[in-house]
């Protein structure tokens, strides 16, 4: 359970592929894909075959008829994938192999098995590791510290790794065991202290072993393990996920309640542990957990009084360090006093959430908000400069930059404030800003609360930033999202104070957890499996429709689009009881002891985040290719049973032969009017759409009476599923990316941003409570002062007719192209992708194309 | 020479949203075909030259084209802006315009016209009260200078400033600098002299740009201003200099 599949993978390798000099592996699916992938840049060794008969991907691989001709002594085969039917069958075609050359890398039964055999391994003793557990009991209980002795003579990986197999195999509780190797891992951190900082902590990407599934596969895994799925149920969802008909990404998403320990300190809150802890003792349960949280805040404590102790002993060689120290001293204990200590203890309270493993979309929430009382306090009291502000802030900003594998979709949101404090608003909020601007890392994203009290500088201040060309920061309209966040069951003072999470996802920071990336639903590929009657002609995967109809039996659109409407609600259903089986499986497995520690009422509850003890706990369902398929069903409707210019049959031929031999059909589609035009009859079509999904998540509903908010944002996913699918009827090709979020479709666009804004407006905002994202492109010449205010306005006027979310993108494409020709050159230049802000040349080269598309809305 | 077709259809070559540079707010900005000038420099030649109208003209009724100014109404009123005719002259067109003019006014759009104003005084005065601001696309004061660079005579233009200037419209002026051919430092005199008369709102001066030359190469037309080069900055700091001594303040981008 707690060996990831990587580490598990690369042990059987090990243990193999080093003498053989001829590999076959087989079949090459989506763990072939793995396998190939860990003993590519792992290993550095090339495999010499790939074997299989459906893969339809670009690298060349043999079928099983030419690999058995091929097949030579002494070659191994390696056997990548997890079904015990298909191992069976590959087994009987390779039945003349003997046993030892085929090597079963995911063998079912022993993986997540322990390697500890005969009480000791390598070094350690059961008795090693029992000591060891009681040195940290004592640490957490009796602040006795001995343990470090006991960890001096070990190589520090090998101790982790030994200690999380012995958690696993003798504390039953997993909250325990995931709080003890969070302390452990916290002993075993290797500080550094830097020269010249005013900040100490850097986050490092090595977490915790035992952390959230890997992937889609072995949550699966589990859920059928769990007895939560049954094997067929395993199977479906599998062949669901293979042709991306859904991808998710649960874990993390969240924004922890950082304020909270800013406010109270560290020992206020171990107290109140420590009462709960006695009070509660009776119930087992709860005990256990308020154990687990009294575990993670000495593992906070002691992690703030390592990094005093360092940069103690580095002081001499520089004094600024000394200031550093003395701050950790006081953080360990008390409330912070300053601006620097609030900033400090910030930093490590987010830099522990990494270590414990919620990489995915761990956001600070408003910190402009939380933070100015003690910039206030500092400012007052005249210990405070604005430049020396300034330069800390710089300082947080680049650790939140510094790891890009670790830290990701860190959100800080900025503004919204209730009333005209002053003239200027918050001071902290320009600074942000500027910060955004000076340091131009990728992150944090950075994302502006806007209302009726935004001030004219905020405004132009971020209109500056945006002019930069960062895509940041990414506005919101508080009004439409507050009106989201209550209709799911969150009181008006809560919504009211909504930050974001990862990409743009509203949520109520210390308050919420619902795995805003909970699941993504593909419409566009339900659309076409329809066509192909529920068999995906990319992958041969299948998906069990509701009805398997031909498609000459649909007399009339309005027979058609009713089925569709049908499968739609139908596979949403199934999506919700999908996603709440798999939330009551992380609320068993993956418990985040740490991060409960900073969610209000998980103390009052005395449950972890992952099961429910949040006040909000709702569950997240985000859909994909909207304007594809909306696009797609009007050209059916014209096309097919207007003009009459093909019977719907023939479309599947159609999409098959990527529209070659059809051109006057894919002209035809060409000049039908597209979504993102203002023109009634698109824009209605996507408004019931809408509706439709929104009420069907609705009745999602689940135990306990938790709704599943809906997302209409696609990340880089649409990319990504766009992939996996042929061409679609509104005359994309096959394989290129699906629509943004809830953008129009690529380069469709063709009346200009406010034609766009007027159709998104269609689409009931108000009632998307897990966000939604518009894509606009800008050149930058529409950044001069004139230009920027009308385009504030245009934005304002968005937001009076209901829109949510806007971010514009500001490069010219000339800029693009060249990027792309050499990327070298432009490694600085980020843009702006549904909902996150990245460099443009670490994309792939389709995001980068659709980038490129995206109409550009400059004047002529 | 002004057309009198009755007819409920317009000629356009475009409708563009979100113009942000053609008045005050956020505009749509309709473009009319026909003119009856031929400026040597003109970059629309899709609009004024009728051989290629076959090509570039779209013959739209009044009521579609007023529905399709009203989409963005709401982003009118939020920026103080409104439609804005150009062209062309729009007002070859001046019977629809009117009725266009007039809807828009009793829908509380705020309209602008882009004209060069050389027409009879009487067509003018027929659409004045539905137009809040007139943009005035000065080529030249001097009447030589006029006559080379558009082929007509500006005494009837000019007469026509002076009705504007009395009746209390807003108006701005648009001056192209092509440099040596409408544009010397004389001519900038005679232009700051006379527009210190009319006192316009705004001075906007229009470098040249050779963006045009590609629309004759498509229609295969000749352009006879090839060898001009746009003006250099120093050129347009000079004519804002020179408006300046008359108390002008002009723009430029």
């Amino acid at each position: 359970m707690f060996i990831s599949y990587k580490e598990q993978v690369c042990q059987v390798l090990q243990n193999h592929v080093m003498d053989s000099f001829e590999i076959a592996i087989y079949p090459f699916g989506y763990r072939g894909q793995q396998v190939k992938q860990i003993l590519n840049t792992e290993f550095q060794i090339k495999e010499t075959y790939l074997v299989d008969n459906y893969y339809t991907g670009e690298i060349p691989v043999l079928k099983v008829k030419e690999f058995l001709k091929v097949l030579s002594e002494g070659m191994l085969i390696l056997l990548c994938c997890e079904n015990d039917e298909i191992k069976k069958q590959i087994r009987d075609t390779l039945s003349e192999i003997p046993e030892s050359q085929i090597i079963d890398v995911f063998p079912k039964h022993n993986i997540y098995v322990s390697s500890w055999k005969d009480k000791s391994i390598e070094g350690s003793t059961l008795e090693d590791m029992e000591k060891l557990y009681h040195g940290l009991k004592k640490l957490v209980f009796e602040e006795d510290v001995t343990v470090y002795s006991l960890i001096k003579p070990y190589e520090k990986n090998f101790l982790m790794n030994q200690f999380e197999i012995y958690c696993v195999q003798q504390i039953k509780n997993r909250s325990l065991q995931r709080a003890y190797s969070l302390l452990l891992a916290v002993l075993l951190k290797e500080l550094q202290v830097e020269d010249g900082e005013y900040l100490v902590g850097k986050a490092a990407y090595r977490q915790i072993n035992n952390t959230y599934p890997t992937d889609v596969y072995e949550e699966i895994y589990y859920l059928e393990k769990n007895s939560q799925i049954n094997s067929k149920e395993a199977f479906l969802i599998k062949e669901a996920y293979e042709m991306r008909l859904f991808t998710r990404f649960p874990g993390g998403h969240t924004v922890p309640g950082y304020e909270m320990i800013l406010k109270s300190g560290i020992n206020r809150k171990l107290s109140e542990i420590k009462n709960k802890y006695i009070e509660e003792r009776e119930e087992k349960e709860k005990k256990l957990f308020y154990e687990s949280q009294l575990i993670v805040i000495r593992a906070l404590q002691e992690l703030i009084k390592r990094y005093a102790d360092a940069s103690y002993r580095s002081s001499s060689a520089n004094k600024k360090l000394l200031r550093v120290a003395r701050n950790c001293e006081h953080i360990a204990y008390k409330a912070p006093r300053s601006f620097e200590q609030a900033l400090q203890l910030l930093w490590l309270s987010h830099e522990l959430m990494i270590l414990e493993g919620n990489i995915k979309g761990i956001s600070l929430g408003r910190m402009d908000q939380y933070l100015y009382p003690f910039y206030k306090h500092d400012f007052d009291q005249n210990v405070l400069n604005k430049e020396f502000a300034r330069k800390l802030i710089y300082v947080f900003w680049k650790k939140l930059s510094f790891d890009r594998r670790a830290l990701s979709f860190q959100n800080v949101t900025i503004g919204g404030e209730k009333n005209e404090k002053s003239k200027d608003g918050n001071p902290l909020t320009i600074l942000f800003l500027e910060a955004q601007m000076e340091t131009r890392a990728n992150q944090p994203m950075l994302s502006l609360r806007t209302n009726k009290f935004t001030s004219k500088k905020i405004w132009d201040k971020a209109l500056e930033v945006i002019s930069t060309g960062m895509g940041m920061p990414a506005l919101f309209n508080d009004e439409m999202i507050i009106q989201a966040k209550m209709r799911c069951g969150i009181s008006q003072e809560d919504a009211e104070n909504y930050s974001i999470v990862g990409c743009v996802e509203p949520a109520i920071g210390g308050k919420e957890y619902s795995h805003t990336e909970g699941l993504r639903l593909n419409v566009a590929k339900l659309l076409e499996l329809m066509f192909f009657e529920g068999q995906c002609p990319v992958t041969g995967k299948k998906y069990a429709l509701e009805k398997v109809c031909k498609l000459k039996e649909y007399s009339d659109f309005d027979s058609f689009y009713h089925q569709f409407k049908r499968e739609l609600f139908s596979l949403i259903q199934k999506a919700c009881h999908f996603l709440n089986q798999a939330d009551l499986s992380y609320g068993e497995n993956w418990p985040a002891p740490y991060m409960s520690l900073f969610m209000e009422e998980t103390l009052k509850k005395g449950r972890d985040v992952a099961r429910k003890g949040t006040k909000y706990s709702n569950l997240s369902i985000n859909f994909a290719g909207m304007a594809n398929v909306v696009n797609s069903l009007i050209a059916v409707k014209i096309i097919v049973y207007e003009k009459k210019l093909i019977s719907l049959s023939e479309v599947p031929m159609i999409l098959s032969e990527n529209f070659e031999g059809y051109k006057e059909i894919e002209k035809e589609i060409c000049d039908i009017p597209k979504y993102g035009n203002n023109k009634k009859i698109v824009d209605e079509l996507m408004q019931e759409l809408t509706e439709l999904i929104i009420s069907a998540a609705d009745q999602g509903t689940i135990n306990e009476g938790r709704l599943f908010q809906t997302g209409f944002y696609t990340v880089v996913l649409h990319a990504e599923m766009g992939k996996y699918m042929l061409a679609s009827f509104d005359g994309r090709k096959e394989r290129t990316a699906l629509a943004s979020s809830l953008s129009p479709t690529q380069g469709t666009d063709i009346r200009g941003p406010l034609a766009v804004f007027q159709s998104v407006c269609k689409t009931p905002m108000n009632k998307m409570s897990n966000g939604m994202v518009l894509d606009l492109r800008f050149s930058p010449d529409f950044f001069t002062d004139e230009k920027k205010e009308r385009l504030k306005e245009s934005i304002l006027t968005y937001f009076s007719m209901g829109g949510m979310e806007v971010q514009l993108n500001v490069v010219d494409q000339e800029t693009l192209n060249q990027a792309q020709l050499y990327p070298d050159k432009y490694r600085n230049l980020l843009v702006r992708v549904s909902g996150f802000s990245t460099y443009f040349v670490e994309l792939e080269k389709e995001v980068q194309d659709e980038i490129i598309l995206r109409y550009m809305n400059t004047e002529l | 020479m002004i057309e009198e077709k009755r007819s409920n259809e317009l000629r356009i070559t475009s409708i563009q949203h979100f113009c942000v540079g053609d008045g005050p707010g956020i505009r749509t900005t309709v473009f009319l075909a026909g003119c009856n000038m031929r400026c040597l420099w003109c970059h629309n030649p899709e609009a004024v030259i009728e051989d290629i109208f076959k090509y570039s003209v779209l013959n739209v009724s009044e009521s579609e084209l007023f529905e399709e100014i009203c989409e963005d109404k709401m982003f009118f009123e939020n920026s103080g802006g409104g439609v804005t005719f150009s062209g062309g002259e729009p007002v070859m067109q001046a019977i629809q315009l009117k009725r266009i003019l007039k809807k828009c006014k009793t829908e509380s759009i705020s309209t602008a016209i882009e004209t060069a104003g050389n027409y009879a005084l009487k067509i003018l005065d027929s659409i004045l009260d539905y137009i809040d601001l007139i943009i005035w696309d000065c080529k030249a004061v001097s009447r030589e200078v006029h006559i080379k660079c558009t082929g007509v005579s500006n005494e009837q233009i000019l007469e026509n400033l002076k009705v504007i200037s009395s009746k209390n419209k807003t108006l701005w002026v648009r001056i192209p600098v092509v440099w040596n051919v409408n544009i010397t430092e004389e001519e900038m005199n005679h232009m700051g002299k006379y527009l210190t008369r009319i006192m316009p709102e705004r001075v906007e001066l229009m470098p040249y740009h050779k963006m045009g030359i590609s629309k004759y190469d498509q229609y295969n037309l000749e352009y006879r201003l090839r060898d001009i080069e746009p003006p250099t900055n120093e050129q347009l700091k000079l004519c804002c200099n020179i408006l300046k001594q008359y108390d002008i303040n002009a723009t430029y981008e």
